[in-house]
């Protein structure tokens, strides 16, 4: 469908400005400072850049290829012309991108977005309003010193060697670091908090999926604050734009984070931000009511209906709990009757809401008839976090890594697990080996119990090399054939049963 | 089989030039904590640690080390307890000597004696403690050793420490570059040097992430140190010595760490008994675990693989048939030979010994239990030692941390007063070990304590708060270790202005080591870039940082190195610090490191602030910056009489300026 | 000087009691019983003399070899502990007193059970001890007439009970001379099995074969296979390891958690084994068992490199009992924290069943895991396997 089409497209516009990129990175702070000769010329040309959709991508690649430098060095320069320019062609934009599948076709202008983006470093209002948006401008001799940042590629990679990979991903891993490396360039119309997100990924700092949703709610928390703050300040903004405008201003954070949809994002955070887009297109409908109906509030309402935020934000703080709070709840009490008659429990890997339904299976129970043993993918791995939460429980515990996987499913009754993802074919996405527990599982016939909750459900059945920000998460399938069942926060449902689950989101989030 | 005094003289005659290592041990523990156990069953090195006599792991381990020349140190009482292990291991080393000491008092006494009689003329390992346990063959450190010892007759000493985290934590000051040992903790308390500041060297740094093994390589002017100052008791007193009149003996030690995967204890108390036992069962010092020790005289031990061990009978050595018993064995457990055990008895993370009896239904929980006692049925021991024959009623409730000796019958109900902390034996104390008193408790029994006041059970419990886990403070330790070690995630989760300077320090020494290309310039910024967002810094922190990091290089020391490698980096500076709030910063950063008392760095400052502002030089700095700097600056500081002259001149010059404009 | 002296004494007295006690232990474990007394009045004490001579042979030879295991700090090639362990028993055959077969099966046996019981998980030891109990037989009876039948080989001797080779034993001496023969052949086919399964190598692997194969760096067996493999074949090799150990320059190196989802590219899976049961079933080293899983859902065929001293003629009753663990790789300053709450799993072995093994690449041939038991009988005898 167009939304994978344009991925590949984007992904061959990217090369274009990757060297440049390295250079502003070098370069960053001081670039924040535009010094302003005149050109008038080239904003015509901008303008048309923007405006003429008749033109094909590669084309416009081309054509910005050559002249990007020499154009955003004069049109930094010409900062006012370029601001009504850049006016206009959010006017056209508007007029064609209200559909979202027109506004996927929209993407491959990113080049253009560039140059307009440079423009727009003067004043962030315009950022806001820009259709599509790019890491900054380079300075003039970004053009010079392309060869040179190409050259020294492996240099940036032994940057972070901290961070642990499977030597089989160094494969697909190398090419894009140079991306993620480029992108920890301040970006002038990326919110820090997604700076801030992405580098701790980069840095692995956050442990898996739902951390990282986690985290990825509270940016966007902030993140709307901030940007309504702005808006108030903006006199002509339209009230009735509200969700439109924001619709536009999260997409250039969405694309620092998927590095311009090169990567897809985890299936969790894209089902959380695919809500999260209909919240937001939701904004507007009831806002128009509103102005019709009593024209008191109208007078009450803040500029830009920027109260409408307040819902969204309720909306994101709701969200929040009910996706880990309350499905971690209930998840640990659906297992409840199982745990009861399991001595022994394997799991694998780290994953909070297993550590949670471990901690409970605790709780008013003898800790000599427990036994909870924990592998991992390699010895000191992220399973000692488990280790650290059970250490002091008296329970009876064994680590191990998947060497010592027979003698941990000796006697054992139960294995847990939790992923990343389950598709609508009923395969899960689990932390790599877990598929070797799932076959020694079935050979010594005990239960396989995958726990997910439901917003990890996703109407796919194929998964990606690689996946935005958590990029290094080595994931793989595990089909349905081996899984027993699995634990969401609805009820225990055979894998076979993910459409249904589906259905039911989708149901639950129409009204 | 040549007779023994041969050996004895011809190797004496051989060792003035070979390098062969001997393995020194002090058999006898000069520890009154284990009095109550050593009064009549022979030398604390024959007491049972996982049912098997502490020397013979102790020589299992050397064993593995180049060693082949043991010597056993025993006070003359202790000889004939030590013929049987002479016997089971003289064949497995090239010699092997018994030399007895008269009543010696103290470990020097025993060195003493050693050196008296002229035995050892070539380097030794001195183990001092004969539960000394380690999994490291000690290769690397022994050839250091010989290295140092080529390269200067003075390196008389390498001390071995450990990384793994052991209660009492001793804090030493190393050299970095030649891990010299500068700095040695008070007797009194690990944790404490007693030493002035200006110790405090440059490449110094204090380490309290590492624990003494115990175990020390030496040339035998450790042992001329023994027998001039008599008053010297143990080791530690003569490494002080050392460390004391260095200009005098002229003589260095030398601190050499195990690796991560080398794990090394000592029993000092009877809470590290249990962590050894713990260690020993749970494979922490593999290959030095029970079902290695094999002695079809004495022990045989099968485990299956679940970490719990069974003693073998005589008969059964060697049938393939699994050794099973009806105890619930938790992991890291251990029950002896022919021991009769009731139906749903727990034992776990403890050892029993052989032939004891336990109950239906009782619980051991960390605990280690003697040879051929009675346990009654229901009972409930956690956290406990308990001698050889001893008999426990049904139902008996045992207190944590009590220390029952030998040959004890536990009267049915509970003892009047609390046993935490101190031993219940059936004798008195003998008068002579100083240190200990008693007070008699009705049934005839005597409770010893120390008159310290400290724990009988631990070395850091002093009596009173007695109760403390097993395990909680080996935690409280471990956690600072895990801060100290870099590679912790802990670092991640710290101070983020300390992690953003520490990470931004590394990439700069990476980087300087690199050679210098303007791209790794750009990488650098890259990284800090990184970290910055990272770590949410701001844009005016990072400047102060990242300037401070720079001057803090090694390269930096001097200002030359400083004025070269700015002219170098120059890509860095411009790129920071083109707003003036940065140059402040940038200043700022100076000033701090101006409090450090390094005279260099203070005298170069004014030549750095010139530096730093001239075209000539770097030309970052602009005068308003200074200006406002030096204003901030309070009156009294010593920085504003240095930069006196640079400010006038910076005044004068903009003054000009503004004629210039009219 | 005094002091010296005493110890010289000491030490003389020592070697004197030493050599009284391993005399009685000697008498101890031998099943057929004459007491001190009897041995002293039956025979002069210039004998006794030196039978305590000879058999403190024994004694030393045993000492060293534990000693040998004792000193290694980690597990060597099986190999090496088989050619020990057969120059320790060629000792016993040579130095140790019997005068008919009994007798030295019964010497045999009680060493071997020394040896067993000091190191339970190495069973290559009892195979050797049993082989060399059968090939005692068989000199034996090749005495009496000429051929030797494996009584494995048909089924209607079984209920006649052989008793020829009891009543009509040959000499010690005879049976001596033939044995160290017999032993000393072992010892080649033991030293020429590597080559035997290298050359295996070359028809087994063929052409662009991907192969997977698991602790390499560990198994000196499983690389020269695949050398052999690779001398005129272009193969490509994953070697399954943890990161920490070296790995291999002509092999990628996986890790084992990508062994399900690399498996899929292999035509082929090789492992080393410990020990094969007659079953067919194997103790190979851990992780094994995931890899052939694996294998069997790709329907790949797993290969098992075993010589022919690691064919044991027994069952083991819990397998737990003679698979080690050992040192738990984790950075020491968690030990403080984990001992005796926290049980690190480090299996050194593992058991695989039968029905995940395609063949057993043996120095002689290669079998399938059915045909096992066949090996058995040629190189074992039922009644020692029976009462050891």
């Amino acid at each position: 469908m167009t939304r994978k089409k344009t991925i590949e497209k984007k992904a061959q516009t990217v090369p274009s400005d990757e060297p440049t990129n390295n250079e502003t990175v070098a370069s960053e702070p001081s670039s924040s400072t535009p010094n302003e000769p005149e050109a008038t010329e080239q904003v015509s040309e901008l303008v048309n850049g923007v405006t003429n959709l008749s033109m094909t991508d590669k084309e416009r690649g081309e054509m910005d290829r050559q002249t990007k430098s020499k154009e955003q060095i004069k049109a930094e320069r010409e900062a006012k012309k370029a601001e009504k320019a850049n006016k206009k062609a959010n006017a056209t934009s508007k007029v064609v991108a209200s559909p979202a599948p027109q506004i996927q076709q929209h993407a491959p202008q990113i080049p253009n977005g560039q140059t307009l983006l440079s423009t727009t470093q003067v004043s962030k209002l315009e950022n806001k309003k820009d259709v599509t948006q790019k890491p900054p401008s380079p300075e003039p001799k970004s053009a010079i010193k392309k060869d040179t940042a190409r050259g020294n590629r492996e240099v940036q990679f032994d940057l972070n060697t901290t961070v642990l990979r499977t030597p089989s991903e160094e494969t697909i891993s190398d090419l894009p670091k140079m991306f993620v490396f480029t992108d920890l360039a301040p970006n002038f119309n990326v919110h820090p908090v997604f700076h801030t997100l992405a580098a701790r990924c980069e840095r692995g700092q956050v442990a898996d999926v739902d951390d990282l949703c986690e985290e990825f709610l509270s940016a966007f928390v902030k993140f709307i604050s901030d940007w309504g703050a702005e808006r108030l300040h903006n006199s002509d903004a339209d009230p009735t734009a509200l969700g439109f405008d924001l619709d536009l201003a999260i997409r250039p954070q969405l694309g620092y984070l998927t590095e311009d949809g090169r990567w897809p994002l985890p299936y969790a955070l894209g089902n959380l931000v695919r809500q999260l887009k209909r919240e937001i297109k939701r904004l507007d409908e009831p806002c128009k009511h509103a102005h019709t109906k009593e024209d008191g509030t109208v007078a009450a309402e803040l500029p830009g209906g920027c109260d409408k935020l307040k819902e969204l934000e309720e909306w994101l703080e709701e969200t929040r709990y009910s996706c880990f709070e309350l499905a971690t709840n209930s998840i640990s009490t659906h297992l409840m009757q199982k745990r009861k008659f399991s001595k022994k429990i394997v799991t694998f890997d780290w994953c909070r809401v297993v550590n949670r339904i471990l901690l409970d299976s605790l709780v008013g129970e003898d800790p000599d008839l427990k036994h909870i043993v924990v592998l991992d993918q390699q010895l000191n791995g992220r399973g000692v976090r488990h280790m650290d939460t059970l250490l002091d429980k008296n329970v009876k515990l064994d680590y191990g890594d998947l060497r010592s996987l027979s003698v941990a499913l000796h006697k054992c009754s139960i294995v847990l697990i939790g992923c990343s993802a389950v598709l609508s074919n009923g395969c899960v996405a689990v932390p790599k080996g877990s598929l070797s527990i799932a076959l020694s599982a079935q050979a010594n016939n005990i239960p396989f119990m995958v726990c997910a909750q439901t917003f990890k459900f996703v109407d796919k059945v194929q998964t990606y090399g690689r996946m935005a920000l958590l990029g290094r998460e080595n994931m793989e399938l595990v089909p349905s054939s081996l899984i027993t069942a699995i634990v969401t926060d609805i009820r225990i449902v055979p894998p076979s049963s993910a459409p249904a689950i589906l259905k039911a989101k989708a149901l639950e989030s129409q009204n | 089989m040549p007779p023994k005094g041969t050996i004895a003289r011809d190797s004496i005659q051989k060792k003035e030039d070979d390098n062969t290592l001997t393995a020194v041990i002090v058999a006898d523990h000069y520890e009154t904590r284990f009095a109550p156990f050593l009064s009549n069953q022979g030398p604390w090195c024959l007491h049972r640690v996982c049912n098997v006599p502490i020397i013979d792991f102790t020589i299992d381990w050397i064993l593995r080390t180049e060693i082949n020349k043991i010597i056993l140190l025993v006070s003359e009482k202790n000889l004939d307890y030590l013929k049987p292990t002479e016997v089971r291991w003289r064949t497995f080393f090239e010699q092997f000597l018994l030399i007895s000491c008269r009543d010696p008092a103290s470990i020097g006494d025993a060195l003493r004696e050693l050196d008296l009689r002229a035995i050892i003329s070539s380097d030794f390992l001195l183990i001092t403690n004969p539960a000394t346990f380690t999994n490291a063959t000690l290769r690397r450190q022994v050839e250091n050793f010989r290295a140092r010892r080529k390269a200067n007759r003075n390196n008389v000493m390498t001390l071995i420490y450990s990384r793994s985290s052991h209660p009492e934590k001793a804090t030493i000051g190393v050299k970095k570059a030649d891990g010299k040992l500068v700095l040695y903790h008070r007797a009194d308390n690990p944790s404490r040097f007693d030493v002035d500041k200006n110790y405090f060297l440059d490449d110094v740094v204090i380490r309290n992430n590492v624990t003494d093994t115990g175990i020390a390589i030496c040339s035998v002017n450790v042992l001329v140190q023994f027998s001039t100052n008599f008053d010297f008791r143990g080791r530690d007193d003569a490494i002080r010595e050392i460390l004391a009149n260095e200009e005098i003996l002229l003589l260095n030690i030398h601190v050499d760490v195990l690796n991560e995967s080398e794990c090394a204890t000592q029993i000092n108390d009877y809470k590290s008994y249990l962590t050894a036992s713990a260690l020993l069962m749970d494979r922490w010092l593999y290959p030095l675990c029970p079902d290695n020790m094999f002695q079809p005289d004495e022990y045989v031990f099968v485990s299956n693989g679940q970490n719990m061990y069974y003693g073998v009978e005589k008969e059964k050595i060697g049938s393939l048939a699994g050794t099973q018993s009806k105890a619930i064995l938790g992991s890291c457990s251990m029950v002896g030979a022919s021991c009769k055990i009731e139906q749903a008895v727990k034992v776990v993370g403890s050892v029993v010994g052989d032939g004891t009896t336990i109950g239906l239904g009782t619980r051991i929980r960390n605990c280690i239990i003697g040879r051929n006692c009675r346990i009654g049925r229901g009972c409930l021991l956690e956290n406990a030692i308990i001698g050889d024959s001893v008999t426990i009623p049904n139902g008996y409730q045992l207190e944590k941390y009590a220390i029952l000796s030998s040959n004890l019958r536990m009267p049915a109900d509970p003892l009047n007063r609390s046993v935490a902390g101190y031993a219940l034996c059936t004798f008195a104390p003998d008068e002579d070990d100083e240190g200990l008193d008693f007070d008699r408790v009705d049934g005839g029994f005597y409770l010893w304590k120390l008159s310290s006041g400290y724990s009988m059970w631990s070395k850091e419990v002093k009596l009173g708060n007695g109760a403390e886990d097993v395990f909680s403070h080996a935690d409280s330790v471990d956690e600072n270790v895990l801060t100290d070690e870099e590679s912790s995630p802990e670092t991640a989760e710290a101070e983020p202005v300390a992690v953003f300077q520490e990470e931004i320090f590394d990439s700069m020494t990476r980087i300087l080591e690199l050679s210098f290309t303007p791209q790794l310039m750009n990488n650098l910024i890259l990284e800090i870039n990184s970290s910055k967002l990272a770590n949410n810094i701001s844009m005016e922190d990072v400047a102060k940082y990242a300037f401070k990091t720079f001057i803090l290089l090694n390269a930096c020391k001097t200002f030359i190195g400083f004025k070269e490698l700015a002219l170098k980096w120059k890509g860095l500076f411009t790129n920071y610090y083109k707003p003036q709030k940065s140059q402040v910063q940038m200043l700022m950063a100076i000033e701090e490191r101006f409090g450090a008392q390094n005279e260099d760095f203070n005298k170069a400052l004014p030549n750095m602030v010139h530096f730093l502002y001239t075209e000539t030089g770097l030309g970052i700095l602009e005068a308003p910056a200074i200006l406002e700097w030096h204003e901030s600056l309070d009156a009294s500081s010593p920085i504003r009489t240095l930069m006196k002259r640079i400010i006038d001149w910076l005044k004068e010059e903009s003054e000009e300026e503004d004629d210039d404009d009219e | 000087m005094n002091h010296r002296f005493t110890i010289t004494v000491a030490r003389a007295a020592v070697i004197f009691v030493k050599s009284v006690l391993m005399h009685r232990e000697f008498l101890v474990f031998k099943q057929v019983g004459k007491s001190p007394e009897t041995m002293t009045t039956a025979s002069t004490r210039q004998e006794v003399i030196e039978e305590g001579r000879k058999h403190l042979l024994i004694e030393e030879g045993r000492k060293q070899l534990l000693i040998n295991l004792r000193r290694r700090t980690t597990r060597e090639p099986s190999f090496k502990l088989a050619t020990d362990t057969l120059n320790f028993l060629r000792k016993v055959v040579l130095h140790g007193t019997y005068n008919n077969l009994e007798e030295l099966l019964a010497l045999l046996r009680e060493n071997g059970l020394i040896l067993s019981g000091a190191y339970p998980s190495e069973l290559v030891m009892r195979n050797l001890v049993l082989m060399v109990c059968k090939l005692a037989r068989e000199s034996n009876s090749r005495e009496t007439n000429g051929e030797f039948d494996s009584p494995y080989d048909s089924l209607n001797k079984l209920w006649k009970k052989e008793d020829k080779e009891n009543q009509i034993g040959r000499s010690a001496k005879t049976i001596r001379k033939k044995l160290i023969q017999a032993v000393n052949d072992i010892q080649i086919e033991m030293e020429t099995c590597r080559e035997h399964i290298s050359a295996q190598g070359q028809y087994l692997v063929h052409m662009n074969d991907v192969l997977i194969v698991h602790s390499l760096s560990t198994s000196t067996t499983l690389s020269s296979f695949l050398a052999g493999a690779k001398k005129d074949k272009k193969t490509r090799v994953f070697s399954v390891q943890i990161p920490t150990e070296p790995d291999d320059h002509d092999a990628v190196s996986i890790s084992l958690c990508e062994v399900a989802g690399k498996m899929c590219e292999a035509t082929k899976v090789i492992l080393s084994g410990a020990t094969v049961f007659p079953d067919g079933s194997c103790l190979a080293p851990a992780g094994g068992l995931s890899i052939c899983l694996a294998a069997h859902r790709h329907s790949v065929p797993v290969y098992v490199l075993c010589a022919f001293y690691k064919i044991a003629p027994f069952f083991v009753p819990d397998s737990s009992a003679v698979i080690k663990h050992s040192l738990p790789g984790l950075p020491v300053a968690m030990a403080s924290k984990w001992a005796g709450r926290v049980r690190v799993l480090q299996p050194a072995l593992e058991m695989i069943p039968a029905n995940l093994i395609t063949l057993f690449v043996s120095n002689t041939a290669s079998i399938m895991p059915s045909h096992i038991y066949r090996l058995i009988g040629d190189y074992y005898h039922p009644d020692d396997v029976a009462n050891y």
